[in-house]
This record gives structure tokens, C-alpha cells and sequence, in this order.
């Protein structure tokens, strides 16, 4: 069959697992690879692989989406170099302090990749029928220079877009009218529609979170077992406000600022858990383990802990009063803004005799 | 008219921010976002060809006797009217064809799904020497394999026997250690 032959395929740069959440794992590799009239979507599993073929001439258009996947994996990384570093510095036997030495070094390593591939994206291929991802296509420099290559290659079988077409728009009035009211504004026909949220839950989480900054700060200079046990409260009370307060504010009219501040204050969260367990071992290691057969013996001691007592200690103890402070005076005072405009705005439709927003 | 829509938040954009060199910031969600917009996006879809009817002594479709052949199959040669041609890669090619194309995977263009043998056999040449014990059976199933399936399609992909060959000397050295071991063995009893 004449169909049979063979078509030779130029491998495009990139690669990546195609995956649907921030951390999800797929053993399935995507890459792109050009043909003579259309691009190759692979995705391999080194035991199989499946094909989509998108045809140069029925391609409408290719989105480029700016994430901070690769900003939050760099954060994450340097979190893990300073924990690390913390450890090498701290501790006093040998033998971890050098493990802790290689474990930042790897950290680092991987910090220098991430940083070296530059920032992330999401790139989509739009047909008349279909919407698909490009897996591979997830860091920006090479989603633009596969891009630029495809372009030329679509063009060559398409034409290129001419004004008149684009100009649909432009003659229906549309964009003019969305130009002078909002930058892109148009009716949100078929997207998600925002919700209102107050911020209560991120007012509280917030809260909880400063309070929690201000006992550990007293905890700095006065130790106190009982102290000790209200912050881990605290910290459990907290940790689950945060989680509730990321769900709502999922398609809320919540400001960004508020949206990164709840975002670092769970990356703060994990981080405190790492450093409180790195501070459990350590304890497990340098107390006699026979002492401590229950959880709960484990957690007396650590009620114990002073930060008098030692230096590793002192470091969790300020780095967690630091960043408790920190984030809650600023996530406070950014849902107080943000009730404050939602408040006015309520205000300003009744007194347009609009609707108020629910 | 087709338009495009926000990848996270679905939100419309309109035609004027498309095909600009920047990210722009989507209208709801404010994420950065760029789109390359080309000719098919206001094409629209294509009507389906229909046949013509035929007149006097023209040559008639194959599969429609009533209707006017237009263009020869490709692979068989039989006549086709518009609606039974089937434009595949520059090919024209009658339902019949292309179905048995499908089929039997003749059709590179229709594949969706091939199964990797060669790298199948080397992954089952090669992990198992993780707990040594295992590769008494993988090994010749490894070799069972890359010779059962040296001539099954591989990749759409244009690569390499290197695979099948990489399996049958790593599981036939795994074999020839197991007969060295095993005569060791014996000798010695």
C-alpha cells in the first residue's frame, strides 16, 4: 500500500510527563516529532506508546500559558538547601553533618538544573474538534522556538492570518467596546463564573497564624512545656484552616495577593513539619530511644525542647516566629483590604440600584 | 465565528490579542497567556463532497454505480466518486482500503497505539537482574520475545533493531551464566 511509506520525522526539542495536578506522576513521556503535513504527538511508556497526528492545515491555533510551576519547584529547592544547610551547620556528629553536606549539594544541583530551563508553561493545540496539551512543550524557551517552527510550517499550508480576518471582531464593534471598558473584558459565555468570598476562613487561618508567631516568639526567650503544647494547637488548628481556606478561594474573587500569601503560608507549614521532624530525629537519635517507646513519650520530650538548649533549636524556634509574624501580619492585612473593596462595592451597586454582588 | 478561550479559566479572549510577540494577561484569571491564531480558526468546517450523477457512458464508481467516478483508488485501482474518495497524506484511497489499512496497521498515519516488543524485551532482559533469581525465567522470555516479534511493527518512530539485539545477548549471557553455574554445580556433587 502506498500509505505504507514511511514518514520522516524531525524530532522537536522538549519533553515532559503528562500530568493533570502540581505533583501528579505520570510514567507516560510526550514528545513532539514534525512530519511532512503534520506534527507527532508521542507518548511513551517504553512499552508502548500512543499517536495523535495534528494536521498542519487543520491547526487554528497554539496557547502559550505562563505557569509558576518552575518557580514553585525553585522555592521548594532552596527551602531544602537552607533545611539542609541548617543540619550541616548545626548538628554535632560527624557523620549526619556531612550527609546534610551531599544532601544540600544534591538540593543545589537540582536548583541550578531548574533555574538553567528557565521559567514553565502549558502550551494547547486547538483544532475545530479538539483542544489538546503539549506535555512537552513545558518550559517557555523551548515552547517558543517549537512554536516559531511551527508556525512557519502551518503557514506554508495555511497562509498567513490576514488582517480582514481578525478584523471580524473589530467590524461587530466588539473589541472596541472591551478595549475601553476593561483590557480583554468580554462576557464569560462559556468560563467559570468567579464567587464572592469574604476571606473568613483565610482571616482566621491568618489569624491563628500570627498568634501562633507572637507564642513562639515568647517561647524564644521563656520556655514553657505548656506554651509549647497551646503553639502545636495552634499549628494544627492553622494547618487545616489553610487547606480549607486554598479550596475556597479555587475560582473565588479573592485577590491574588491574598491567593500567594495562603499558598506560602502552606509552603511555610510543610516546611515547619520538615524542620520539626528533622528536630524529632535528632532528638530520637541524641536521647536514649529505649526511653521513648510511645508517641507520646516522643512528644514530651519535644515539649521539652528548649531553645536554650541548643542551637538547632534556637534556628526552627526564629525561623518559625520569623515567618508566622510575617505571614500573618501580611495575610491579615490583605483580606482586611480585600473585605474593605468588597464592602464599598456592595455599597457603590446598592447605591447605582444594581445588583449587589453574592 | 470560533474563538479562543483562557486554558485555565475558559474566559474568551478576543481576536485583537491574538498573534501578539507578548504574553498578555487573560481578562479573569490574569494568568499570562500567548496565542498563535492561524487561517483555520475562521475557516470553518468543510461541507462533505458529494457525488455526481452519472451521464451517458461515463465510468461509474465502484461502490455507487450511479454516480460518476472521479479518481482511481490508489492501492486497488477501482473508481471512486467524490464521496467514496478518501484524501489520506496526499493518498486517495476507497473505504474499503483504508479499513483494511487499519486493520492490518498498514496505514502508519491511522496508528493510535503500538506496542514497544523491543523495548519490552529488554526491560524484561534487564530489571529482573535487579533480584538475579527472577532472570532464570525472564531471560528466555526475553529471547522468546525479541525473535517473536523481530519483524512486528515497532515504533512509528523510525529506530533501531539495537533493542532486540541488546536483549538477546544480555538474557543469553544471563542463560550461559545459569548453565555455568548449574554445570558448577553438579560437578562438584
Amino acid at each position: 500500500m502506498d500509505a505504507k511509506k514511511e514518514t520522516r520525522y524531525k524530532r522537536l526539542p522538549g519533553g515532559g510527563p503528562r500530568r493533570t495536578g502540581f505533583i501528579a506522576v505520570s510514567l507516560s513521556r510526550c514528545s513532539l516529532y514534525m512530519g511532512d503535513d503534520h506534527i507527532l504527538a508521542v507518548d511513551s511508556n517504553g512499552f508502548s506508546e500512543d499517536y495523535k497526528h495534528f494536521y498542519f492545515s487543520d491547526i487554528q491555533a497554539i496557547t502559550t500559558r505562563r505557569t509558576r510551576r518552575g518557580a514553585a519547584w525553585s522555592i521548594a529547592l532552596a527551602l531544602m538547601i537552607a533545611c539542609s544547610f541548617v543540619g550541616a551547620l548545626f548538628l554535632e556528629k560527624e557523620d549526619a553533618r556531612i550527609f546534610f553536606w551531599v544532601l544540600s549539594g544534591a538540593f543545589l544541583v537540582f536548583l541550578l538544573v531548574n533555574l538553567f530551563r528557565g521559567p514553565t508553561c502549558i502550551c494547547h493545540i486547538m483544532t475545530a474538534v479538539q483542544e489538546d496539551q503539549l506535555p512537552s512543550l513545558n518550559r517557555l524557551r523551548v515552547a517558543r522556538k517549537v512554536i516559531e517552527a511551527l508556525r512557519l510550517a502551518i503557514e506554508r499550508v495555511q497562509g498567513k492570518l490576514g488582517p480582514e480576518e481578525v478584523n471580524i471582531d473589530q467590524n461587530e464593534g466588539t473589541l472596541h467596546a472591551a478595549r475601553t471598558t476593561h483590557p480583554l473584558r468580554q462576557p464569560n459565555a462559556g468560563g467559570h463564573e468567579t464567587r464572592h468570598d469574604g476571606g473568613t476562613v483565610h482571616m482566621m487561618a491568618f489569624a491563628f497564624i500570627l498568634l501562633d508567631g507572637i507564642l513562639t516568639g515568647i517561647l524564644l526567650l521563656y520556655h514553657s512545656p505548656t506554651l509549647t503544647g497551646v503553639s502545636s494547637v495552634l499549628t494544627l488548628i492553622y494547618s487545616i484552616l489553610v487547606i480549607i481556606a486554598l479550596v475556597k478561594q479555587h475560582e473565588s474573587d479573592l485577590p491574588g495577593t491574598v491567593r500567594r500569601t495562603t499558598w506560602a503560608s502552606l509552603g511555610f507549614i510543610c516546611v515547619s513539619y520538615l524542620l520539626s521532624y528533622v528536630l524529632m530525629v535528632t532528638v530520637l537519635v541524641t536521647n536514649r530511644p529505649e526511653k521513648m517507646m510511645t508517641q507520646w513519650d516522643i512528644y514530651r520530650v519535644m515539649l521539652d525542647l528548649s531553645p536554650q538548649d541548643s542551637r538547632l533549636v534556637m534556628g526552627v524556634y526564629a525561623f518559625a516566629a520569623a515567618c508566622s509574624l510575617v505571614l500573618g501580619t501580611l495575610g491579615l492585612i490583605r483580606v482586611m483590604r480585600h473585605r474593605d473593596d468588597s464592602a464599598n462595592g456592595f455599597r457603590t451597586d446598592q447605591m447605582l440600584g444594581g445588583k449587589a454582588r453574592t | 465565528m470560533e474563538e479562543i478561550s483562557c486554558t485555565k479559566c475558559h474566559t474568551p479572549i478576543l481576536a485583537g490579542y491574538y498573534n501578539i510577540p507578548h504574553f498578555i494577561p487573560c481578562p479573569s484569571c490574569h494568568v499570562p497567556i500567548r496565542i498563535d491564531a492561524f487561517p483555520a480558526l475562521y475557516r470553518g468546517l468543510q461541507p462533505g463532497k458529494e457525488g455526481e450523477t452519472l451521464i451517458d457512458d461515463q465510468a461509474s464508481c465502484f461502490y455507487h454505480p450511479q454516480k460518476k467516478a472521479v479518481i482511481p483508488c490508489d492501492h486497488c485501482g477501482r473508481f471512486l466518486c467524490a464521496l467514496c474518495d478518501v484524501e489520506l497524506s496526499g493518498k486517495h484511497l476507497c473505504p474499503a482500503c483504508l479499513e483494511k489499512g487499519k486493520k492490518k496497521g498498514k496505514i502508519v498515519n491511522l496508528d493510535r497505539h503500538r506496542v514497544l516488543y523491543d523495548g519490552t524485551a529488554l526491560r524484561v532482559a534487564l530489571f529482573p537482574m535487579i533480584t538475579i533469581w527472577i532472570t532464570m525465567v525472564t531471560a528466555p522470555i526475553a529471547i522468546y520475545l525479541s525473535i517473536r516479534h523481530w519483524n512486528s511493527p515497532m515504533s512509528v518512530i523510525k529506530r533501531t533493531k539495537v533493542r532486540f539485539i541488546l536483549a538477546i545477548v544480555i538474557s543469553g549471557l544471563q542463560i550461559l551464566a545459569w548453565a555455568t553455574w548449574i554445570v558448577y554445580l553438579v560437578s562438584r556433587r
